[in-house]
């Protein structure tokens, strides 16, 4: 099982290379210099050029790059943001946390809300509250996140003055952010929850368990859903870790400072190490979910367990 | 009529019920009638738009008329820069449907071919474009559109590069394992086993099965494409003012929204109702192409 | 089931005590009036006593706090230094120069020497008490940093003369030197060779720091040894809100007291309202169209001048800042000497016909297509730039708007046909030299111009200085490099019982110390 862990752990290195590969070559291609995004427009050309021969910006793309994993690999040094002149990493797990908090409660109430219905879709197959939560549920998955939280802002924080718009000072601050990514990410748990049910409830067990007499309600708990179970869990982690940095136009919208800013900020400036650093970070918390996941996979069913274990 | 001309009758007429019988199944299914007539509505405002207004409007400024609510001169009212709202609305919807379309199209043909090399080949091959296609999926797909973008410039078609190329990872996932479960059913097993010719496994068997889920997936991932569009219009990263983007107008209209609501409703009805129509078409096409369903 | 119950439970378990541990910013705010959760009704008479906080509205996050250091000139981080340290003088609005920390000074006879004495008795935030050797270990770091190269570029040393007097020696005349020395903060040096200037200070201003979290909030405190008096009032919070709305929001329930109205259209309404404070201030910032003169068919006078008369100011105004700006004719206006009020009219009021006439007068009957104009994305720079295109338009000149986020850098390589800009002047002409002497944004080359501009600098006399401006203006006016646009003013909002004055100059725009509760 360790080595398992171990062998996944060592396969997440090539992704996160080819990640900085990919992150690299962007930011390369994009015109502009970091030295003049820095020194506004004031500061003489020369001065200019002197910021950009000390960030380093002039030098050949494969020399920059192999300079750069060499710094991160073997020192650990993954460079000074050229906004901030610290650590990029002070920023990124400084708003890691913020970034956190948005996708789990978005999830969460994603999940809370989708499951729940999807599962008593599935079981009414047919019937009027089935149409109806599948129509509430691709309702839900159209509408445009950064529309709802203007909405939202508007109704709730503006007319009723119920809660706070923008920041992230108390709990209550994430509720609206919470239901501006919570509903359209329902939407799709509801479907993807009751086209997994209807799978498992045409299996020939549950046919069997039927036939046998078993009450509806634990066929559906012990034996459906715990078998859906397995793809729903993979469908909310994989969804939890895009969203860790996709929730970037909702973060602009209630002005929460996550990671998915500090990368479009980046980008604006030209702050290639922030932009790197954040996307790093980002894909190895998404190598680590999904390993988090198939581990939950073989914790659930034996028969992986013990493929994993050869 | 002899009896091999008539087992070729009942041959054809049983082809030509298969597809009868899906849109008899589509028919049935109210969701997707309604979803299907706005996507033609949309498809014909946008086809015909010059006809309904002229296209001068969508830039034409008025300052003595901006920001005013709908009235009979103004159906949907003015927006800022004192342009009519009704036409600006309706020459978006040539942007989102093409982006939507095009992306999605485009997204299938070089996702279906890495995806579908990916599962004939096997392997190596298999290993390498899976690895590759790891690697972008780790990359949050706005993310990944927005620094492309970025890159080349914010304008309509490179948008359309942008949002293809954080769609393919998706495309070539699928293909692959549509495939591969198909590849690997008991039907083409004992096709092969009868000696029937590779093409012709792929023809016959492979890409009939296959081609329900793709389309299926197909369709609703061009209104997440739609979504995503609009994102990046939204924080500017997108279609260029002052092509009427519905996403672009909603970001325009967000300092006005607290005194002209109706900036923001609008454009924003007409993005929900696109992604909702091609979900809903979407998901009458999975219930009725779904074998299960037979009986 | 219960195994995956029992697992579900433990993420979930997992899952909030890491949201719990990460990084709070001060939840334990929520004393005093204008709580988070907007139960304030936004005329500050929430409570009884008075208050003695205050709450500002701050429009991006802050990037360091080193008065020195990378983006030290970025408004943002001005904000905060402005409390905290000061510099040897201060220009107000009025344009005339404010001792500071330095009490006077004197100038040598042949305009190179500036002698100035300090104030005594002038207290660091660490305690140390101000000497010239501060001064100038101050100066020594500001002068390596490049985006303050402007203000220090005419000073060739800087020396201590005791411990109260500072002498600075220039390379060459330059008469508004001391003005520009409301630039350079200072800086103990005791603290700053011991400790980083990035996230803390030590400066002699009326605040100290308390926190910072760079990406929310900034918190400081009245320093009780401040030379000119305690303050008025004791804590500071300066909020970081990056949208313009949502900013708005804040303000009306409660959350700020203070706030610069980003989202200008929010501005009438708030003032119509009667339950605000509200003021209006002009700027020393010229939005322009940048003409790239070296590029066909712009370097044609003609074109240029036709261009010019495409331009409806009134129009952009009104759509691209809801009315609150003054239409700007030249890169500065009557608030800078040098630009006299007889001179500063529009050359070339909003007329299509006499566009269309100059148009086909350069060799353009039909119009022409200047391809790209390169917009600042997202600001109201993109506004005017689609009512330009309208009217150019109607001209027959087709221009495509790509919006741009390195259009300061693609404006200083003149990688471009036609840009939106926006530039700050000040109290003196001469700072518009970078304007209108080689290599500036524009790419304008006139050496009668650039002549004329280093014998105004050179120059002591005000009266031959006034009258050199005067013909660069001229020629100016005549030639079109650039077209000015608007200078916008800035809308102040702040809570009914507040007092605050808000001032002119954009890098300075407030001062807690002057703040005070009824």
């Amino acid at each position: 099982m360790l080595r398992y862990v171990i062998k996944r752990l060592l396969l997440l290195i090539p992704v996160l290379l080819g990640v900085t590969l990919i992150i690299f070559t962007i930011m390369a291609i994009q015109p502009g210099d970091p030295g003049r995004m820095i020194l506004g427009e004031n500061a003489s050309q020369e001065a200019v050029e002197k910021l950009n021969d000390q960030l380093g910006v002039n030098r050949p793309f494969v020399v920059r790059f192999v300079s750069y994993l060499y710094n991160a690999v073997f020192k650990l040094d993954f460079g000074k943001s050229y906004r901030t002149s610290q650590p990029v990493f002070n920023d990124v797990f400084a708003r890691a946390g913020t970034s956190f908090k948005i996708a789990f409660n978005g999830i969460f109430m994603a999940t809370v809300v989708g499951i729940p219905l999807g599962i008593l879709s599935a079981v009414k197959q047919y019937s009027a509250v089935d149409t109806f939560s599948r129509v509430t549920a691709m309702l839900a998955a159209a509408i445009p996140p950064f529309w709802l939280g203007m909405m939202l802002i508007f109704v709730f924080a503006l007319k009723m003055q119920w809660l706070p718009s923008n920041g992230i000072e108390s709990w209550k601050s994430f509720i609206l952010p919470m239901v501006t990514l919570g509903i359209p990410y329902a939407g799709s748990q509801l479907r993807m929850t009751r086209s997994t049910m209807l799978e498992t409830i045409r299996q020939d067990y549950v046919r069997t368990a039927k036939a046998k007499g078993v009450p509806q309600g634990i066929i559906i708990f012990r034996h459906a859903l715990r078998n859906a179970l397995l793809p729903i869990i993979t469908i909310t982690a994989t969804s939890f870790g895009g969203l860790l940095g996709g929730a970037v136009i909702t973060e602009s919208v209630f002005s929460m400072p996550g990671l998915g800013t500090l990368i479009v900020t980046g980008i604006r400036q030209r702050d290639t190490p922030s932009v790197l650093a954040a996307t790093i970070f980002l894909a190895f918390m998404f190598g680590v979910i999904m390993l988090v996941v198939d581990l939950i996979y073989a914790f659930v069913d034996p028969r992986i367990k013990a493929k994993y274990s050869r | 009529m002899n009896v091999m001309e008539e087992k070729a009758v009942r041959v054809r007429s049983k082809k030509k019920s298969k597809s009868a019988e899906i849109w008899k199944r589509i028919k049935r299914n109210v969701g997707a009638m309604i979803g299907l007539v706005i996507i033609i509505v949309f498809a014909l405002s946008a086809i015909f738009a010059n006809q309904i207004r002229p296209e001068e409007l969508v830039t034409k400024q008025d300052v003595t008329v901006r920001l005013q609510g709908p009235s009979a001169a103004h159906l949907f009212g003015t927006d800022a820069y004192g342009r009519d709202l009704l036409t600006r609305v309706l020459y978006g919807s040539r942007i989102s449907l093409t982006i939507g379309i095009f992306t999605a199209g485009f997204s299938l043909m070089f996702g279906g071919l890495l995806g579908a090399a990916a599962a004939y080949y096997g392997g190596q091959a298999d290993n390498i474009i899976m690895r590759i296609m790891d690697m972008f999926t780790a990359i949050p797909g706005t993310l990944l559109a927005l620094a492309i973008v970025a890159a080349l410039g914010a304008n309509m078609t490179n948008l359309l590069i942008a949002i293809t190329i954080s769609s393919i990872p998706g495309f070539v996932r699928l293909i692959r394992s549509t495939v591969l479960t198909v590849v690997e059913s008991d039907y083409v097993e004992a096709a092969r086993a009868c000696g029937t010719r590779d093409g012709r496994i792929i023809l016959k068997h492979i890409l009939p099965n296959a081609i329900g889920p793709i389309i299926v997936q197909t369709t609703e991932s061009i209104s997440g494409m739609i979504l995503q569009a609009s994102g990046l219009s939204y924080i500017g990263m997108g279609v260029q003012p002052p092509r009427p983007e519905w996403g672009a107008m909603i970001s325009e209209s967000r300092e006005f929204m607290r005194q002209y609501p109706y900036l923001m409703i609008f454009p924003g009805a007409c993005i929900i109702l696109a992604a909702l129509s091609f979900n809903l078409v979407g998901d009458g096409l999975r219930d009725a192409l779904d074998p299960r369903l037979r009986d | 089931m219960r195994k995956i119950l029992a697992l579900l439970l433990a993420v979930m378990v997992v899952a909030t005590i890491f949201s719990g541990c990460a990084p709070q910013t001060g939840s334990n705010d929520d004393s005093g009036s204008g709580s988070s959760t907007g139960t304030g009704t936004g005329t500050g008479t929430v409570d009884t006593a008075k208050r003695t906080d205050v709450k500002i509205y701050c429009e991006g996050v802050w990037s360091t706090l080193d008065p020195y250091g990378t983006g030290c000139t970025s408004y943002t981080n001005m904000y905060l230094a402005n409390q905290m340290y000061e510099c040897l003088v201060y220009v107000n609005d009025n344009n005339e120069i404010v001792p500071v920390l330095a009490t006077d000074w004197t100038v040598s006879a042949d305009g190179l020497t500036y002698t100035f004495n300090l104030r005594q008795g002038v207290k660091f935030h660490n305690g140390e008490t101000l000497k010239a050797s501060d001064v100038v270990y101050s100066f020594t770091r500001a002068m390596g940093e490049a985006s303050l190269e402007t203000y220090y570029k005419p000073i060739a040393k800087v020396e201590a003369s005791g411990d109260n007097a500072v002498v600075i020696t220039l390379k060459s005349v330059f008469a508004p030197f001391v003005s520009y020395m409301e630039n350079i903060p200072i800086v103990s040096e005791k603290y700053a060779t011991a400790n980083d200037l990035l996230t803390t200070e030590c400066g002699t201003g009326p605040y100290k720091l308390v926190s910072i979290e760079m990406n929310t909030e900034c918190k400081m405190t009245a320093f009780d040894d401040y030379w000119k008096g305690k303050a008025s009032i004791q804590d500071v919070t300066l909020k970081v809100i990056t949208e313009g709305t949502t900013a708005v929001v804040a303000f009306e329930s409660g959350d700020i007291d203070y706030m610069f109205c980003y989202s200008v259209s929010a501005f009438g309404p708030l003032k119509d309202s009667g339950k605000y404070n509200t003021a209006l201030t002009a700027t020393y910032h010229t939005a322009n169209i940048l003409l790239n003169n070296k590029v066909a068919p712009l370097d044609n006078k003609l074109v240029r001048q036709a261009l010019s008369y495409a331009t409806d100011r009134d129009t952009m105004i009104a759509i691209a800042y809801e009315g609150l700006a003054q239409p700007a004719y030249l890169m500065a206006n009557t608030n800078t000497f040098g630009v006299s009020k007889d001179q500063y009219y529009n050359h070339y009021e909003y007329n299509l016909d006499k566009a269309k006439e100059l148009l086909a007068q350069a060799g353009y009957p039909n119009g022409l297509d200047l391809g790209k104009m390169t917009v600042i994305s997202g600001s109201y720079h993109e506004k005017y730039a689609q009512v330009w295109q309208q009217s150019l338009a109607q001209i027959g000149v087709k221009i495509e708007l790509v919006g741009s986020e390195s259009c300061v850098a693609d404006c200083t390589a003149h990688n471009y046909v036609t840009a939106t800009m926006g530039n700050g002047f000040t109290s003196d002409f001469a700072y518009n030299s970078q304007h209108y002497t080689p290599d500036n944004m524009a790419n304008y080359d006139n050496p009668t111009v650039t002549d004329l501009f280093s014998k105004a600098a050179s120059e002591l006399d005000n009266t031959k200085r006034q009258d050199y401006y005067k013909q660069i203006i001229d020629i100016i006016f005549d030639e079109c490099p650039n077209i000015p646009i608007f200078n916008k003013q800035i809308p102040w909002v702040w809570n009914k019982n507040l007092n605050a004055t808000p001032h002119l100059n954009s890098g300075h725009p407030y001062y807690v110390y002057e703040m005070s509760w009824n």
